[in-house]
Parts: structure tokens; C-alpha cells; sequence
């Protein structure tokens, strides 16, 4: 396999804190990840580390073949779990800096897609709900033709509805030959759309395998078998 | 991208600075056209409620406008640093994910920051000059400077250099912040109590530095300040006689300059204080300047390989 995304042996520590240990992890092409684990797993760390917005302290991590970088922003499209524009923006400001810094950006889709939710350029983002805020991001992160999308928690904290069009909005835009890593802990909202899940526990890979060999192998949802494997004593 | 991320640094700050100048320059304009009509109410002996309405409201103004330029110097130097910590904050998830080196981002936001830092100071300096056009403040600023340039005091060199040496050090201070904050997540859980105990080591750091150096490289002036002392006194036995007495009567600073500069002497003297202050202020710009090229450093590493965005 042609490795878009390789992660090997990354420990990352906060002081005595130990976050990732040892993560080792391989991802193809054209695949969409599930990158599963209950809180404080390390998800979140594991895809900043990705991104570059966290320094491991030990292994590396490349994406297509480079080291974490400058290069490797260009390619991959992140979704933070925390609204990172600055409030004074206008929604048409926010456009205007992915278009700006994203030579893969699709101006037209963005625009689409906002237009589709309601919002207008003119909006200045302080005005917009916690959930619109995320859904403009989202559609700001989806427009691009990126080789990995980078998302995390992106169905986390809003309402079912509005998870139903997060994820449909996923499903729909992107970029096909890229790989798609939807880190989250609602194993059930976002099961149907997976093709390959990563377990996450204590900062170790617990498991990496297909969504169709659990289903095959063990006869039962991935949902089911995550809360087998992370069941509280 | 530099220019991509100056050009957004600098659109985004326009939105907060560009009003506040403006504000500076509009109150400087209306309190120049109303302080010489309260000034001239306040002599007339009939007084009216009306021009005590009159000079309450341009009181108001005038105060208004001190307030706002003595503090916008200070105000400009704190939305830059708490921009910075918030770049670093959940804005960074959002720059630092973008195609851009930690250079870069260092150099957009050094640069807008600094530009806006002395335009502040340009800014009040205009406004004042204005505020007070109506009691001849351009007359008074142009009769100093010509004053100066009949004594063969070289204005233009001095005043450069005085330049240099206001963006130099604010550089250096807003540098100072940036670094601070910078090393704050790998000195405290709290960023922002990591980000203080960090300025206060850097600021203790860089005026031991700059205190150093300037003791070092301000040499040259004391040199300089010594064999023109010897020259005049050796080779001009009468300056030595001249100084003995007026420092015998004792008379102040001020009246012993004034007396030296109507002497055969002055123009020896005014070129050795201007060659010193030149001397002085290349020296201090200069170190402002090497310790902003550290805390440069320091924030670069920090920004770069040891980014860790909490």
C-alpha cells in the first residue's frame, strides 16, 4: 500500500503526561478512517500531530512521503473541534482567506454550500450559532481538493439533524481521491459512512481493520464491538 | 505567502487601528479650532451660562483628546500582543495549519505590528502639532530646528537616528512579548501565567543585555567626549578659564549652555554633543536591535519546532 499517511513510532508527553506512545499507522488513498476512541484517547492529539500543530516527542510522522511541514499543509484540510476564526470576520472574509491560501480551494463549492446553509458573505461570524460557526467551517474544509482530510469531532455537539447533513455534507464533496480521517467518539452516527476504523485507547492503536472484516468476522456493527472493547470495568 | 499573510495581518488590524488614528487626528483638528475660542471667552469678564456650556464641552474635548494620545501608543503595543496570544490560542489552529513557515508568520505579524507601533507615535506626534497649530506650534517646532541648524547642530542626522532608535526599541519590546509568549506552553500548564513569568525573565534578560552592551559600546563617545574636552581645554586655553568661572559662580546647566553658546566656543561644543548623542544613539539602536534579532530566534524555534498548540 502507498502510504498517504505514515505515522511511526510517535510518543507525544504534556510533562508527565503521556498522550501517544508508540503509535505506529499506515493509511492508503481514497479511503474514509474512522479514527475511534473514547475521551482522552488521543484522537485529537494523533491529528494535530498530522497537521503540524503539535511537535511529537518521539518518531515521525510524513504525509504522501513528506515530512510534516509546509508541503504537507498544502495537501491536507483540517477541521479543528474549536470554532479558529477570529469572531470580527465576515463569513465572505473567512472565504476569501482559504481562497487566498489554498491553491486546491473551490471558491464556487464554498459559496454553494453556504448559500445552501442560509449564510450570507456579508454575515460577520460572531453573529452565527456555535453550530452554523461549524458548519461554515466544515464547508470552508470540504471545498478543498485535498489527499487528506483531517476532521475532528465533526459531528460532536450538535444535534442529530444537523449530524445527519455534517456527515452528508462529507460524503457528498470530497475530493474522492483523497482519504477522508473522521475522528469521534458517535461510532453509530458516522458507522454507515466508514470504510476502515482505527481504535484508539490510552494513546495506543488498539485496532486497525476494515469496517466489512469486523462485520464479516465477528457478526456484529462496529458500534457494538467498540463498546465491547472499551466497556468500563 | 509573506506578502499574503502581511497583506491579511495588516487588513485585519487596519479595522481596529485606522479608526483610533483617525479619532486622534479629528479631535486634534476640532480642539485646534475650539481652544483658542475658549481661551477667548475665558477673557471676556461677561460670563454666560452659554460659554460656561462652552468651555465645559471643549474641557471635555481637550481631555478626551490628551487621553486618548498619551494612551495610544500603549493601547496599539497591547491589541498587537494579545493578537499574537490569541494566534497562539484557538486562532492558531487556523494559521498554523496553513502552507506557512514559522518565519513567515514571525515576520507578517513583526512587521504589521511594528508599522503600526510607530505610525501610533507619528500619529500623536501630528495630532499634538495640530492641536496646537493655532498657538504656533509649527513656528515654535521650525524656530527650534532652524536655532539648532544655525549652530551647525546636524538635525537631520540626529533626528534619523532618533528614528532608528524608537523602532528599534519598539522591536525590541514587542519581540520581547512575542518570545514570552511563545515559550509559555512549555513553561506552565497556564499559558497565560507562563506568558508572564516569561516576559518578566525577558525583560530583566534584556535590559541586563542592553545595559551591557551600551556600557560597552558607548566607549567611543567617552572617547570622543574626552579629546575634544582635552583639545579645548589645551588648545584653547581661554574655553578652560571660561568654564572655571561660571562653574565658580555656580550659575545652573541651563544658563552655563546658554552662556557656552554665545561664545567662540559653541560651535566646538555643539559638535561634540552631537557627534556623542549620534554616537550614544547608534549604540542603543544597535543593541535593541540585537536582542530583537535573539527573542527573533527564540520565537522562531518555539513557533517551529516546538510548536504545541494546546
Amino acid at each position: 500500500m502507498d502510504a498517504l499517511l505514515d505515522v511511526r513510532g510517535v510518543t507525544k508527553r504534556f510533562g508527565n503526561t503521556v498522550a501517544l506512545e508508540h503509535v505506529d499507522l499506515m493509511l492508503g488513498p481514497g479511503r474514509i478512517v474512522g479514527l475511534l476512541g473514547p475521551n482522552g484517547s488521543g484522537k485529537t492529539t494523533l491529528v494535530k500531530l498530522v497537521v503540524g500543530l503539535l511537535t511529537p516527542t518521539q518518531g515521525s510522522v510524513a504525509v504522501a512521503g513528506m515530512p510534516v511541514g509546509t508541503q504537507t499543509k498544502r495537501l491536507v484540510s483540517y477541521l479543528p473541534d474549536r470554532t479558529c476564526f477570529d469572531n470580527r470576520m465576515k463569513v465572505r472574509d473567512c472565504v476569501g482567506l482559504y481562497a487566498d491560501f489554498y491553491e486546491d480551494f473551490d471558491i464556487a463549492k464554498a459559496k454553494e454550500m453556504l448559500a445552501a446553509l442560509g449564510i450570507e458573505g456579508r454575515a460577520a461570524f460572531r453573529s452565527l450559532s456555535k453550530g452554523m460557526k461549524e458548519k461554515v467551517q466544515l464547508a470552508l474544509v470540504m471545498s478543498r481538493k485535498a489527499r487528506l482530510y483531517l476532521l475532528d469531532e465533526p459531528i460532536g455537539g450538535v444535534d442529530p439533524a444537523a449530524r445527519d447533513y455534517i456527515l452528508e455534507t462529507i460524503i457528498r464533496n470530497y475530493f474522492e481521491e483523497g482519504t477522508v480521517v473522521i475522528s469521534t467518539h458517535l461510532i453509530a452516527d458516522v458507522e454507515t459512512v466508514l470504510d476502515d476504523v482505527v481504535f484508539l485507547r490510552d494513546g495506543r492503536v488498539e485496532r486497525v481493520s476494515s469496517v466489512d472484516a469486523i462485520r464479516e468476522s465477528q457478526g456484529k456493527s462496529v458500534d457494538q464491538v467498540f463498546r465491547e472493547v472499551f466497556r468500563c470495568c | 505567502m509573506l506578502l499574503k499573510l502581511i497583506r491579511h495581518e495588516f487588513k485585519s488590524t487596519a479595522r481596529v487601528f485606522l479608526p483610533l488614528f483617525a479619532a486622534a487626528i479629528v479631535l486634534a483638528g476640532v480642539n485646534a479650532l475650539l481652544l483658542p475660542i475658549a481661551d477667548n471667552m475665558g477673557n471676556s469678564t461677561a460670563s454666560t451660562v452659554f460659554d460656561m456650556g462652552v468651555s465645559l464641552i471643549v474641557g471635555l474635548l481637550a481631555v478626551l483628546f490628551f487621553v486618548l494620545v498619551s494612551a495610544l501608543p500603549i493601547v496599539v503595543l497591547v491589541v498587537v500582543v494579545i493578537r499574537f496570544y490569541r494566534a497562539l490560542g484557538d486562532e492558531g489552529y487556523l494559521w498554523f495549519s496553513l502552507p506557512a513557515t514559522a518565519s513567515q508568520h514571525l515576520l507578517a505579524r513583526t512587521l504589521s505590528a511594528l508599522t503600526w507601533c510607530v505610525a501610533a507615535i507619528v500619529v500623536v506626534a501630528a495630532s499634538l502639532l495640530l492641536c496646537f497649530s493655532s498657538y504656533g506650534a509649527f513656528g515654535v517646532v521650525s524656530g527650534f530646528l532652524a536655532a539648532a541648524a544655525s549652530y551647525g547642530f546636524p538635525i537631520v542626522p540626529v533626528a534619523v537616528m532618533l528614528l532608528i532608535l524608537i523602532a528599534s526599541a519598539t522591536l525590541m519590546s514587542i519581540l520581547t512579548f512575542y518570545a514570552s509568549i511563545a515559550v509559555a506552553p512549555h513553561i506552565s500548564q497556564s499559558r497565560f501565567g507562563g506568558s508572564l513569568v516569561a516576559y518578566l525573565i525577558a525583560q530583566v534578560a534584556s535590559s541586563a543585555a542592553l545595559t551591557a552592551f551600551l556600557s560597552v559600546a558607548s566607549v567611543p563617545g567617552q572617547v570622543m567626549f574626552g579629546s575634544t574636552f582635552y583639545d579645548l581645554q589645551y588648545n584653547y586655553p581661554a574655553f578652560s578659564d571660561y568654564v572655571d568661572k561660571v562653574d565658580s559662580l555656580g550659575i545652573g546647566y541651563e544658563a552655563w549652555l546658554d552662556a557656552l553658546l554665545r561664545t567662540d566656543y559653541a560651535s566646538s561644543a555643539i559638535s561634540l554633543i552631537s557627534n556623542i548623542s549620534l554616537v550614544l544613539l547608534c549604540a542603543a539602536a544597535v543593541g535593541c536591535l540585537l536582542i530583537s534579532v535573539v527573542w527573533y530566534l527564540v520565537s522562531r524555534h518555539f513557533l517551529g519546532r516546538q510548536l504545541n498548540l494546546s
